[in-house]
């Protein structure tokens, strides 16, 4: 009954939406002498045809442009006239057009970027107005190129750690891939490649991230203010783009580094229409293994390894359509027992223009998580364990630049997830372990959504929009009733194809910005998020035994509320781009897990789970310079997160462990000359808050700590300086060969940070306890080789 | 459960690969003082004990105070006997050495102490010894060369019942298993109502088994509320790490009114296997 009434109400409100949009794009002032027309095109990279995400166009005399979307296309409703438009992106050269448009009219542009333009080391440019005046904040861009910059653990260049050092974002435990976005839980970020969510973005218990920075064109995240076109998660969305490969000329580049060796290749199918990328990455850390003195370390396995492959073909000017995928392995072993997990996504999309203003895409989505552990046959207890995590997604946007002052989006999409949490049999003709299998959760999760972009006027930018998302679970399954001690008291049977639960939400997405005078304006924005999937880890680095759990009869989904407020200037003498954030999150039947919860193996795990509420609020500082010979980042958060579980901590609040009031980062790449460049970062954060004892008992000749309040110390402070060199080869005309050696060290200082604090007795004297801390990384420095041709 | 443990095992391995660790001083703060029952009713005929101790500082260094003069009675449902503190201010309370429990019996402790604490004289608490039928067929040893340890392997028939065991090994006359990281507990999933076929249930150290030994393997059943208990005091004694270990919690307990530790009642059977230099021989040590 009560779902009858919300789709009703969600349907009516979408159509009073729908026509008053329809309305105030019909209500513009089109006259007969002042007539609308349309301008648009493709922006690309010159040297390789590959789109630009994000790039500018800025039209004068309406002191307003557009930006590019993810496939590179803009489009925008001018008057008749005269304008000059100025097409930019940072790290290439401007150009300029001057237009008399009588028609409707396709500019495609190709830029030139810094790097191919001889004997200038860097361009100066301006900071983008058009961050200034768009509804859309809490976003951070990254290119690629600026994340090559940073240093890097073992050299590895990682787009994951990259993140963690924009304000707002938290790493969840030291060299780990998990992090939270203002206060929330690791599971709360979609991690997209080419659209396709990827479960798990580790490699190597999360030291390294599964994106090949060599097969990666950039990365943007949204901590708040999450556009209507994502669903799914209450966080944030880290939305990853592959390369689409070069379509004028087969080039590559790769690298030798200290732990793994990377080639990518691209090229044409057919020029200037259709190219390809191919990438892989393969480390060798086994290799190292073997020098150690330990004969049991040496006789481990351990490796990752992983390929990208993309390819688009332009059929004609209105379609294109492109294929990527990912595949990923980690593999540990030796003769006693074996680990491996890994991700493997594939994507097919297909852009349509309909017209020149309205612009869609279709995707096919695959994406799947899965893992096995494991006792090799011959060994006593020999057991195999495999888990997987299978989402097929299929879905559709459409972009309607319909008039002047409004851009409307709207789309459907659909994914099927089927989770098998866990499957574990002994193996060998004399097991004695029979085989035990946790049933499969299988659920539907639907979408749509429309949102419009509404210039208001000259100073005030809107953008409004609604989602409705949907969840079902569906049969066969056993749901099982759980009384308020989360006692199991029933179970109820559904058949195959049954749809015995559904959820709906609507979540709507309102922002707004005013702009003060050409350099800062002030943005303010609502969203309310939905998430029905969920991930069963109480662990904060997190190992690759990842369950996911949809919500069902005894979980709600989570939602979350977010409230930002910010002021953003740029100080065009210096090319700065500052920015200063607030933001307030709710986070409504927030997930947690009872004390000693046990998550894997477990049919009955919906009665380890706890339900409560989280929140967190706080301010990001940052000072973001993109261009020049000094450029990157400085980055200062308070930010608080607390969470109150009835059954947890006796019901009262407490910080939760990624709380951690103070974070600075510091990223810096200075160019000594054009062959020479420095990079630093710094971080420092306060330390996260844990749970010590407070006291002790003896049973038998075992010490067993007591505990008072959840998270009410800290560990010492983390803070950790890496710095690198990269020296390039002197560049000869004619040659195609570019070299460059990177030089890097993590932890420059050597800083102890903690990973994690252990109490333990003394062997011989169990009563004499100590606390012991444990610590990764020392110093770590490392050399890598890359190379273009 | 064998194969989490399994799992845990492994990653603490690979974390191990990469990390280092330091002793360092951290200052904690004081808790208040509870008292710690620590008592076992066992099937074997035999003087059984009860524990009263109290917590204490976590840095506190030495044996835990013990509460003595308390007085203590047992009572299975048809008879209330009071346990004799042996010796007396030892803390320790003792059945007569001719007691044993009966399995299906519901057992209940009562404690009055002289001194209050936590503002409680009075605690309770109660166990029903599981009916589970326990029987061993035998027991063997293996040698594992690579760590130089031995399996202890267990051939024994489980009941089609859900059951929950506690394992331990003495070799000779001295208890190995006097430590949570020693001893073992699992329940039945992974062999429910099957022969357990030499599954490894218990690990010696190389130097802990010799040729002429008597290794005694002891198979408990216990209630799952010991099970859980005693998994808990495995992960709150044991080594944590961020990888795997949830936020660290309080034990559970069964003592009433504050109390912590754990009052239990469980059947139990042994076999013994002498090493002889036959057995030795099989062993591939």
């Amino acid at each position: 009954m009560l779902q009858e009434y919300i789709r009703k109400l969600f349907l009516s409100a979408l159509i009073l939406l729908l026509s008053l949009m329809v309305l105030t794009v019909k209500a513009s002032d089109e006259t007969p002498e002042r007539k609308y027309l349309t301008l648009n095109g493709f922006i690309r990279d010159a040297g390789s045809g590959e789109t630009l995400i994000g790039a500018t166009v800025y039209i004068e005399p309406t002191s307003g442009g557009t930006i590019t979307n993810t496939y590179g296309y803009y489009s925008v409703r001018l008057y008749s006239g005269l304008y000059t438009l100025t097409y930019s992106y940072v790290g290439y050269e401007k150009q300029y057009r001057t237009i008399n448009m009588l028609r409707d009219t396709t500019i495609n542009v190709d830029l030139v970027s810094a790097e191919q333009l001889l004997g200038e080391v860097v361009v100066k440019g301006e900071a983008a107005t058009e961050r200034i005046s768009k509804a859309q904040m809490s976003v951070n861009k990254l290119e690629i190129k600026s994340i090559r910059q940073i240093p890097a653990l073992m050299g590895e260049v990682d787009l994951i750690k990259a993140i963690q050092l924009l304000p707002g974002v938290q790493a969840t435990a030291e060299g780990g891939s998990g992090f939270s976005v203002r206060g929330g839980s690791p599971d709360q970020n979609l991690i997209l490649l080419d659209e396709a969510l990827v479960y798990n973005p580790s490699h190597l218990m999360g030291f390294f991230s599964v994106f090949n920075n060599d097969a990666i064109k950039g990365v943007e995240l949204y901590k708040g203010d999450i556009p209507p076109m994502y669903g799914g998660r209450l966080s944030s969305v880290v939305d990853v783009r592959m390369n689409e490969g070069n379509s004028k000329k087969f080039s590559g580049q790769g690298g030798i580094g200290t732990i793994s060796s990377r080639l990518m290749i691209e090229g044409p199918i057919q020029k200037d229409r259709s190219s390809f990328m191919l990438a892989g990455r393969r480390t060798y850390a086994d290799l190292f293994l073997a020098l150690s003195s330990d004969e049991q370390i040496r006789e481990n396995t351990l490796y990752f390894y992983d390929f990208n492959g993309k390819a688009n073909y332009t059929l004609d000017d209105k379609n294109r359509i492109f294929l990527s995928g990912y595949f990923g392995q980690d593999v540990f072993s030796n003769d006693f027992f074996g680990l491996g997990w890994g991700n493997q996504t594939f994507t097919a999309r297909w852009n349509h223009l309909f017209n020149n203003l309205l612009f869609s895409n279709f995707s096919l989505i695959y994406s799947r998580f899965n893992y096995n552990l494991g006792v090799p046959e011959g060994q006593p207890n020999a057991f195999d364990w495999t888990a997987s995590m299978k989402d097929v997604t299929a879905k559709s946007d459409f972009t309607w630049f319909a008039g002047i002052n409004h851009t409307l989006r709207f789309g459907v999409s659909g994914t099927w997830h089927v989770f098998s949490p866990g499957k574990a049999k002994g193996i060998g003709s004399e097991t004695v372990f029979n085989e035990l299998e946790m049933p499969k959760n299988r659920s539907l999760e639907t979408g749509i959504y429309l949102s419009n972009d509404h210039k208001i006027s000259e100073r005030l930018m809107l953008k409004y929009g609604l989602r409705f998302s949907m969840l079902n679970n569906v049969g066969k399954a056993t749901v099982y009733t759980f009384d308020e001690d989360f006692k199991r008291v029933d179970s109820a049977n559904y058949g195959t194809g049954k749809i015995y639960n559904t959820y709906t939400g609507l979540e709507p997405r309102i922002s707004l910005a005013y702009t003060l005078d050409e350099f800062s304006s002030v943005k303010a924005a609502y969203t309310r998020n939905v998430q029905y999937i969920h991930l069963a880890q109480n662990s904060t680095a997190g190992t690759p035994l990842d369950i996911w759990f949809s919500s069902s009869p005894n979980v709600k989904p989570q939602k979350g509320d977010q409230f930002s407020l910010g002021y953003f200037r740029n100080i065009r003498e210096a090319s700065l781009e500052t920015s200063l954030e607030g933001f307030y999150k709710l986070n409504h039947n927030a997930i947690d897990f009872k004390d000693h919860a046990e998550l894997l193996l477990n049919e009955y795990i919906e009665g380890e789970f706890r339900f409560g509420k989280a929140w967190s609020y706080g301010l990001e500082l940052l000072f973001k310079r993109s261009e020049g010979r000094l450029n990157g980042w400085v980055s200062y958060t308070w930010s608080r997160t607390f969470r109150q579980i009835d059954a947890i901590n006796n019901g009262i609040k407490y910080p939760a462990t990624y709380d951690r009031p103070h974070d600075v980062s510091i990223v810096l790449n200075y160019e000594l000359s054009k062959r020479v460049s420095l990079g630093a970062n710094w971080v420092y954060a306060t330390g996260s808050a844990v749970t010590f004892p407070t006291g002790r008992f003896k049973i038998g000749n075992t010490i067993v700590p007591v505990y008072s309040d959840r998270n009410s110390y800290r560990l010492p402070d983390y803070h950790r300086l890496d710095v690198s060199v990269t020296l390039r080869s002197k560049e000869k005309p004619g040659r195609k060969w570019q070299g460059e050696w990177n030089f890097s060290a993590y932890n420059a200082y050597n800083r102890k940070n903690p990973w994690v604090i252990n109490f333990q007795s003394e062997l011989d004297n169990p009563d004499v306890t100590y606390a012991e801390m444990t610590y990764l990384f020392a110093i770590v420095p490392s050399i890598t080789y890359n190379f273009k041709f | 459960m064998k194969t989490t443990s399994t799992a845990v095992v492994i990653l603490i391995l690979m974390s191990a690969l990469f990390s280092c660790t330091e002793r360092i001083d951290i200052e904690l703060k004081e808790n208040f003082r509870r008292i710690v029952v620590e008592g076992t009713i066992t099937s074997d005929t035999t003087a059984h004990r009860v524990r009263l101790t109290t917590t204490t500082n976590y840095f506190y260094g030495e044996e835990p105070p013990v509460v003595a003069e308390a007085i203590v009675y047992l009572d299975n449902g048809n008879q209330k006997i009071q346990l004799d503190e042996t010796p007396v201010g030892s803390g320790v309370y003792q059945t007569p050495a001719d007691y044993y429990g009966i399995p299906g019996t519901a057992y209940q402790l009562e404690i009055n102490i002289k001194e209050p604490i936590g503002d409680q004289d009075f605690f309770t608490a109660s166990n029903t010894m599981p009916e589970t039928a326990l029987s061993i067929d035998s027991i063997s040893l293996e040698y594992e060369p690579t760590f130089e340890i031995w399996f202890v392997k267990l051939y024994a028939l489980d009941p089609p019942t859900t059951d929950f065991y506690r394992i331990d090994v003495q070799v000779n006359d001295l208890l190995i298993s006097d430590t949570a990281s020693r001893a073992q507990v699992t329940d039945d999933r992974f062999f429910n109502g099957n022969n357990t076929n030499g599954l490894t249930v218990s690990i010696l150290r190389k130097d802990e088994v010799n040729v002429g030994d008597t290794v005694t393997l002891l198979l408990s059943s216990i209630t799952e509320d010991y099970y859980r208990f005693f998994m808990q005091l495995q992960m709150e004694s044991g080594f944590s790490s961020p990888l795997f270990s949830g936020p660290p919690a309080n034990v559970t307990s069964n003592i009433k009114e504050g109390g912590l530790g754990f009052f239990a009642a469980m059947g139990r059977a042994r076999k013994t296997l002498i090493v002889t230099d036959e057995v030795w021989t099989n062993t591939g040590r």
